[in-house]
């Protein structure tokens, strides 16, 4: 089921919470993946069962960290139901700056990569920017680190986000010099060119996709929340 | 290489301009942490960034300086025109000369406008085209770069889908395509808007292809369409009559701009008799627009092409700086390809797509003072002489070395 347009951003919250709960599952203890399906009657579920939120709730939930979902299915499943609350408090965590760390950093940027593939998916203005790209990779590194977590331009032009290593070599590269910047970034955007010049962050390889890519998360940023820490 | 005085200044620039430096000169759409963001002075074919790091420079101001930097007959003539004045109410004589300079040099033209930038030009050509025709679409190549407006930039903000609902593109050289817009725009294309060859920025340039500008000058001509040459870039450094007689056409319209000034600010659009009429229905003005002090320096630039073949110079000097890139890349292994005319060539390596060589060959040369773009087209200029050229083939030779010892 694909998005409506006026439900693109409410589907990109949902697949960043998705993104960042496979990336926290790939350094942390487990917790359960958060997919999330779009369901009629603009409702979205969140994780395996038992959690499902109206549209505006979800956002409700992400942005002040406390929303009602459907009693329902909480009901119905509600050891799933704590489970999938218990990875949303885990997930809102990284939002905290106190505890910046390459692993955190490395959801947080899924979580962005994330909402930024549903844009570049779903948002006819959005995809417009990149019809004439097609099979690409961004690899997103921290300096002295490695790669935090890399996007997919595929041929069909489809986005897609991923903390797996891939194999093919990187159409563009863009290093964070620290933490503190990768933070600064993913959550608040930075100044595209100041931030270039100072050597805040590093950016090699294919620079008009690059600047594409973040023109398209400014977009993006003032249209899906984040939690609030 | 030193640069506490440069990113000084660039910390106080992020503070009062947007971004520090914006444009094409933006440190973004370079190798920022190996370029300097500020320059101090410049002579010939170098400049002194405020570090007081000294470059050997093969961009010349993105192509605005054609003689060298500080010229001196240029400046001594700017500086007898200074002891006048350099905006005034009316226009200075100094316009009347520079206007019938350019029809002498450029055979079809019939008249001149001036102005401060290309891209004031370019739109206003194609408004005259407009106006001339009383149709509304607009054909440029893809990738093509004609100015700032919203109707072509390459930027990505501050447009809406109307900015360009009336214009059409084709890819470059498939003249094909072309026809087909007309066939499917019957009576309704004002205008073909081309640069002589395509030099987009991040890509290998593209020269025409056999046959291609006949094809466009037989297409425009048969449609009732005007040609609009942008020869913004290229004016000055192909032929001193203009690009068209090096390419073998004829335009309706052409605008020159970059080298026209030698660094004074400065715009032409030339055109034919049949369109001086609709150019006065299409205003045209500027807050310096009459500023005789551009105009003085853009007439003797002429002169002083006229009189020393700039042109063949710099395409000349251009072949034996791109020959010597070429070759100092086979021996060590590497493949680079000078794209375009020689007098402004676009370097890329084979199997580099992702521009990670071109970038990392020009980091390395610019950490030995070469000033090399490495998504740009270059410049030559007629300050580079067999000792700047050579020494840059020099640095390139060993930069080239390393690039096949270092694994990148």
């Amino acid at each position: 089921m694909k998005p409506s347009i006026d439900r693109i951003a409410h589907w990109a919250a949902a697949r960043s919470i998705f993104g960042a709960s496979l990336a926290i599952s790939r350094y942390g203890p487990k917790m359960p993946e958060l997919e999330p399906r779009l369901l009629p009657g603009k409702r979205i579920s969140i994780g395996p069962k038992g959690l499902v939120f109206r549209d505006a709730s979800l956002l409700m939930a992400i942005e002040k960290g406390l929303a009602m979902p459907e009693l329902g299915p909480v009901f119905r499943n509600p050891l799933c139901a704590l489970r999938s609350i218990c990875a949303l408090r885990r997930i809102a965590r990284l939002y905290d700056q106190s505890k910046i760390s390459p692993n955190n950093l490395s959801a947080l940027l899924r979580a962005g990569l994330e909402s930024l593939a549903v844009f570049g998916n779903h948002d006819p203005a959005s995809r417009s920017l990149f019809c004439d790209e097609s099979d690409e990779l961004v690899d997103f590194r921290l300096d002295g680190y490695g790669s935090l977590a890399w996007l997919r331009l595929c041929p069909e032009g489809v986005f897609s986000a991923t903390s797996e290593t891939p194999s093919e070599t990187p159409s563009v590269i863009l290093t964070f010099s620290s933490p503190e910047v990768a933070f600064d970034a993913i959550l608040r955007g930075m100044d595209q060119l100041g931030a270039l010049a100072t050597g805040k962050v590093l950016l090699q390889g294919k620079i008009p996709l690059m600047e594409k890519i973040g023109y398209l998360s400014r977009c993006v940023l003032g249209r899906v929340p984040v939690p609030v820490t | 290489m030193k640069r506490d005085r440069s990113d000084q200044l660039f910390k106080r620039a992020l503070k009062a301009v947007p971004g520090g430096i914006y444009g094409h000169v933006a440190p973004a759409a370079g190798l920022p942490r190996h370029f300097p963001h500020f320059c101090d002075r410049a002579q010939g074919c170098g400049f002194t960034d405020v570090d007081g790091n000294e470059w050997l420079d093969f961009m010349c101001g993105f192509g605005s300086i054609l003689h060298g930097y500080n010229h001196p007959e240029i400046e001594e003539a700017v500086a007898r025109q200074r002891e006048k004045g350099s905006v005034f109410n009316q226009p200075a004589e100094i316009m009347v000369d520079l206007a019938e300079a350019l029809l002498e040099r450029i055979e079809f033209a019939d008249w001149a406008v001036f102005a401060k930038n290309g891209s004031d030009l370019t739109t206003w050509a194609i408004r005259v085209a407009r106006e001339s025709t009383k149709r509304p679409l607009i054909v440029k190549a893809k990738g093509a770069y004609h100015g700032v407006d919203a109707w072509c930039d390459p930027g990505l903000g501050g447009r809406i889908p109307e900015d360009r609902s009336s214009v059409l593109e084709f890819e470059w050289n498939d003249l094909e395509a072309l026809s087909s817009l007309f066939s499917r725009n019957e009576g309704r294309i004002a205008a073909v808007i081309l640069t002589p060859y395509h030099h987009a920025a991040f890509a290998p340039s593209e020269l025409p292809a056999p046959g291609f500008w006949k094809g466009v000058e037989d297409l425009c001509r048969r449609h009732g369409s005007l040609l609009v040459l942008d020869d913004v870039r290229c004016g000055g450094r192909l032929s001193e009559g203009g690009s068209h007689r090096y390419f073998g056409f004829v335009p309706d319209l052409s605008v020159y701009s970059k080298a026209l000034g030698n660094g004074y600010a400065i715009s032409a659009c030339v055109g034919r008799e049949d369109f001086r009429k609709p150019s006065m229905d299409v205003f045209l003005t500027g807050s310096c627009w009459n500023d005789a002090l551009a105009m003085t320096a853009a007439l003797k630039s002429l002169e002083l092409s006229g009189r020393g073949k700039v042109a063949d110079a710099v395409l000349e000097k251009g072949n034996r700086l791109c020959t010597g890139l070429e070759q100092a890349a086979s021996q060590a292994g590497q493949s680079l390809r000078m794209t375009g005319p020689a007098s402004m060539p676009y370097p890329s390596f084979e199997d580099d797509e992702s521009l990670f060589k071109i970038q990392k060959f020009c980091r390395l040369c610019a950490e030995e003072g070469i000033y090399f773009h490495p998504h740009h087209n270059w410049f030559l200029g007629n300050a580079h002489d067999d000792e700047s050229i050579n020494r840059a083939i020099g640095v390139a030779e060993k930069a080239m070395d390393r690039m096949s010892d270092e694994v990148s």
